[in-house]
């Protein structure tokens, strides 16, 4: 079969290495664009056909190919349908105003969406086949830029990425700077001081611990996890960085390195470091060496934050939840327990129940982003999708650079319906809701001396 | 060791019983997604069904999919944590789909489970 060279000369780079948008790829974007605009507003069904016609067109599949003409064929039958459906419209606008519409407008829109199943559907064996070949074809080139690009971005990824601008370079005493801005609640302000400590003295494995537990308290576990390890190979033995690590990994679903940074830190305790531990134990076994470690020592808060650890890896969640109570009972006042715990007890589903916890560990440490970000999850859950916009919303104001964030607003504005407040997300700026959502800003917690909690222990 | 996406998946059960029913409503499809540990792995196939009753999970093939979705298991990961945007994950070439594009096309991150974070 012969198929249109111009294909693989769009899925060439550009001189600056960009890719340059192969037009079927395009079409395909802009149909599941459209798709996902097609659950909230009918009007993107019109569109939705044009998008498609357009990119069989720009694909340049216009051969004179039976199968080819025969799928023209049906879009076009689906554009004439949108046309009648149009020309109805109007007419039910003149003669019955907006009732008539609305009534036109409903019953085209499931007799429209069957035609463009239709053209789906109706593609033949063949056709669905040659679309399938023109894709993996198309798509070589594109995977071998990818392979090349991926290698390069899990390299930069892994590695922690210093803020390109930083207006404490300069700075005395960076570190004592950063620890004062910790005990003030001005988390962007410490970050930046740590980071220019680390320019500094890259083998300050202190500050790379903090930068990691104030990137994890920010709901940037990645960025996290990059600092620690940096810390990590500087000193293996950290038990505060093994701890924060094995929560971290976690959160990122790797668990066998959440495993072996939790052994880690029971293997270099130096109370628990007798406990006996078979070389390469299972999660069971793990789990067991910590049990035998509360026996021995039955009021240190950390055995049983790391066994809740344990259990919530296994989801074991109504254990993982006594652990945390536990772990409360003999540190109250720990903000990042009271998180666990309700992250406990969301991940049961309760996701009501939850949101005690997390107003508590509010209560103690009212930035802690990782929270706003886990009541925003309950909210959502719950189906309370304006109260979920607020919480990621106020999540995003005391930490900008959760770019992740921006993806959930999106669901969540998509589940309420609101193309307008997606438009709204392109500036990237959380302040601009403030009209509709009560959005709180770092100056308008309470100050800092009124935490109870601060995580420097 | 199991995929972390099957460890994601896991979590949909208390989720849908709170938005299932709405998810079934807006999506009607039955999707499959081939979840490979590495790009050339052999994929492990899992099954979303959000065209029945409150919608429900179930590790294998199982069933017709309406459509269905190869990526890789990071690359999932990374759709649900809101890492990756799935049109750009589509573009990049990180995520085919097979089979009828309009059922595909209602694919949101929504779909994938939110879970709370230690």
């Amino acid at each position: 079969m012969d198929f249109p060279n111009n294909l693989f000369g769009n899925a060439a780079c550009s001189a600056d290495g960009q890719m340059i948008q192969n037009p079927l790829m395009k079409a395909m974007e802009n149909l599941m664009i459209a798709g996902q605009m097609n659950t909230i507003d009918s009007q993107f069904n019109v569109d939705l056909h044009d998008h498609f016609e357009d990119a069989w067109e720009d694909a340049g599949i216009m051969d004179p190919h039976q199968a080819e003409l025969e799928a023209q064929w049906h879009i076009q039958q689906a554009s004439n349908y949108q046309a009648e459906i149009e020309d109805q419209m109007q007419t039910a606008w003149e003669n019955k105003g907006e009732q008539g519409l609305e009534e036109v407008w409903n019953m085209g829109k499931e007799e429209e969406k069957g035609e463009l199943e239709k053209v789906w559907e109706g593609l033949t064996a063949e056709e669905e086949e040659k679309f399938e070949t023109l894709w993996d074809m198309a798509n070589p080139e594109y995977q071998e830029m990818l392979v090349r690009w991926g290698k390069e971005w899990e390299k930069k990824s892994s590695e922690y990425a210093f803020n390109e601008e930083n207006p404490f370079l300069e700075e005395n005493s960076p570190f004592e700077a950063a620890l004062e801005k910790i005990k003030t609640g001005l988390t962007p302000e410490a970050i930046l001081l740590l980071e220019a400590e680390l320019h500094r003295n890259p083998e300050n494995s202190e500050a790379w611990a903090m930068l990691g537990k104030l990137h994890a308290e920010n709901d940037e576990d990645v960025r996290a996890i990059a600092a620690m390890k940096r810390g990590i190979a500087i000193d293996p033995y950290n038990l505060d960085l093994l701890m924060s690590l094995g929560i971290s990994c976690t959160n990122e679903y790797e668990e066998d390195e959440a495993l072996g940074y939790l052994k880690a830190w029971l293997e270099n305790h130096p109370e628990y470091c007798g406990i006996q531990l078979p070389f390469s134990p299972t999660k069971d076994g793990i789990k067991a060496a910590f049990s035998n470690a509360i026996d021995k020592n039955p009021t240190d808060p950390d055995l049983f934050q790391a066994l809740g650890v344990l259990r919530f890896l296994d989801d074991e969640l109504i254990d993982a939840e006594h652990s945390f109570h536990d772990a409360l009972l003999l540190r109250p006042d720990d903000a990042a327990l009271w998180n666990r715990l309700g992250a406990s007890i969301a991940k049961q589903g309760k996701w009501e129940e939850a949101l005690q916890c997390y107003y508590k560990a509010l209560e103690l440490r009212p930035d802690y982003v990782r929270t706003w970000t886990n009541i925003g999850i309950s909210y959502v859950n719950s189906k309370d999708y304006v109260n979920a916009a607020r919480y990621y919303l106020c999540a995003l104001s005391l930490n900008p650079d959760a770019n992740h964030l921006y993806n959930f607003l999106n669901s969540t504005f998509v589940c309420m319906e609101r193309m307008d407040l997606i438009l709204k997300l392109e500036a990237r700026d959380p302040l601009a809701f403030a009209d509709e959502f009560h959005i709180i800003t770092r100056e308008e917690l309470p100050r800092s001396s009124e935490w109870v909690g601060s995580f420097i222990n | 060791m199991a995929l972390k996406s099957e460890k994601l998946f896991n979590e949909m059960a208390p989720i849908l019983q709170t938005t299932g029913a709405d998810l079934v409503k807006k999506i009607g499809a039955i999707y499959h997604f081939e979840i490979l540990a590495a790009p050339g792995a052999e994929p492990v196939v899992f099954t979303i069904d959000l065209k029945n009753g409150n919608g429900s999970f179930a590790k294998g093939r199982v069933g017709t999919a309406d459509a269905t979705f190869t990526m890789t298991d990071d690359d999932l990961i990374a759709v649900a944590q809101g890492k990756l945007n799935p049109q750009v994950a589509f573009m990049q070439g990180k995520m085919k789909i097979k089979g009828n594009m309009a059922k595909a096309s209602k694919f949101t991150p929504d779909i994938l489970p939110k879970s709370p974070k230690l």
